[in-house]
């Protein structure tokens, strides 16, 4: 319970931190979706021509994008709880 | 400013790049791999026996010469650009008798010589294991009006790169802007997709955008595929893009300049 309320105000910190600049967040929000897009688009493109490509199915290769996306922000925010896990910790003990 | 000097700041730069020679080649074998992965996939998709706008030999040759026409025009100086208005490194710059630009035409031509020799090989094994599809024109003037068509590309490239990170004169953070530009810019550049490819209904938005013409054009004009009508329309909005984008250089750093300021620098 008490890491999910500090998980919580690591949350909270970052939103209030990433909304103080308003713009950059707004191009960091479009990146994200332009990073996604790109190999959405890139693959839309290919099954215009076909419905399989070495058996993968439209459906199924996106899924696999989608997938892979998600594994990766995952790691990240993992990375970035830890690290500020590690700040916190030692700023408190300092 | 003399051929000396000119000379001189160039291999300057090759000597500060090849600091970092390791990280070059990796960087080299990243922009060989990414075209061979897209071709093996429409190669795939080309063997199920599917109608497409390209045939295997031009498949072949259009991702064997990306890599090495996308080396030749690469850019990467937006965010040094907007860091030196931002942080005041631009102050010793104007001091001196050439313009700031000419430091980042200098150091795009030293990267480059010195990228050529660690690309080549790479681009050379790529093509060896697709030369029996590898189809590069054998009429002269497809390679003139290539040679024609590169710099053009490379200046096309590094003048809208240049634009963008000039906007730091008042815009406080472009970052964002040169990621987004850098992955839109990938997609209508033709680096994953040929535009040949794309849906019929945006071919007229994909021939009137300037990122087409700083990669996707000199491939389209040796891979053989344009009328010459198209030719003579593709190089015209080419001379537009270099012209409107050297027009917008002069402008921003007209008043930009007027707008910048530093202290302690």
């Amino acid at each position: 319970m008490r890491y999910l309320r500090l998980w919580r105000q690591f949350a909270v910190m970052s939103f209030v931190r990433e909304a103080e600049y308003r713009v950059n967040f707004l191009l960091g929000v479009g990146e994200g979706a332009a990073q996604l897009a790109l190999p959405v688009v890139t693959f839309l493109l290919i099954y215009r021509f076909t419905p399989r490509v070495a058996g993968w199915s439209q459906a199924q290769v996106l899924l696999l994008i989608v997938g892979i996306a998600l594994a990766t922000v995952a790691l990240i925010l993992t990375h970035l709880f830890w690290s500020y896990a590690v700040h916190y910790y030692s700023s408190a003990s300092s | 400013m003399s051929v000396r000097v000119i000379w001189r700041l160039v291999a300057m730069n090759v000597m500060l790049t090849l600091e970092y020679r390791g990280a070059f080649f990796i960087l080299m074998v990243n922009t060989v791999v990414v075209p061979v992965i897209s071709l093996l996939v429409w190669l795939t998709v080309g063997e199920q026996g599917v109608q497409l706008p390209y045939d295997r030999s031009q498949f072949v040759t259009y991702y064997v010469l990306l890599s090495v026409v996308s080396m030749l025009t690469a850019t990467w100086l937006a965010g040094y650009v907007a860091e030196n208005i931002r942080l005041g490194g631009l102050s010793p710059w104007l001091l001196r008798p050439a313009p700031y630009i000419t430091h980042d035409i200098r150091n795009n031509i030293g990267e480059t010589l010195v990228k050529l020799p660690l690309l080549l090989p790479l681009a050379g094994a790529v093509a060896l294991a697709f030369h029996a599809d590898l189809r590069l024109p054998a009429d002269p003037r497809a390679w003139l009006l290539f040679v024609l068509s590169l710099p053009m590309a490379a200046a096309v490239a590094f003048l809208l790169d240049f634009v963008i990170g000039s906007l730091a004169f008042w815009v406080q953070d472009v970052r964002g802007l040169i990621r987004v530009k850098g992955l839109v810019g990938a997609l209508l550049n033709g680096q994953f997709v040929p535009l040949a490819l794309f849906p019929r209904n945006v071919s007229g938005f994909l021939a009137a955008q300037p990122v087409r013409y700083s990669l996707s054009f000199p491939l389209e004009v040796l891979t053989g595929r344009l009328s010459t009508a198209e030719l003579a329309r593709g190089f015209a909005w080419q001379a537009f893009f270099c012209i409107a984008l050297w027009a917008c250089y002069r402008l921003i750093w007209r008043y930009g300049l007027r707008s910048y300021s530093a202290t302690g620098a």
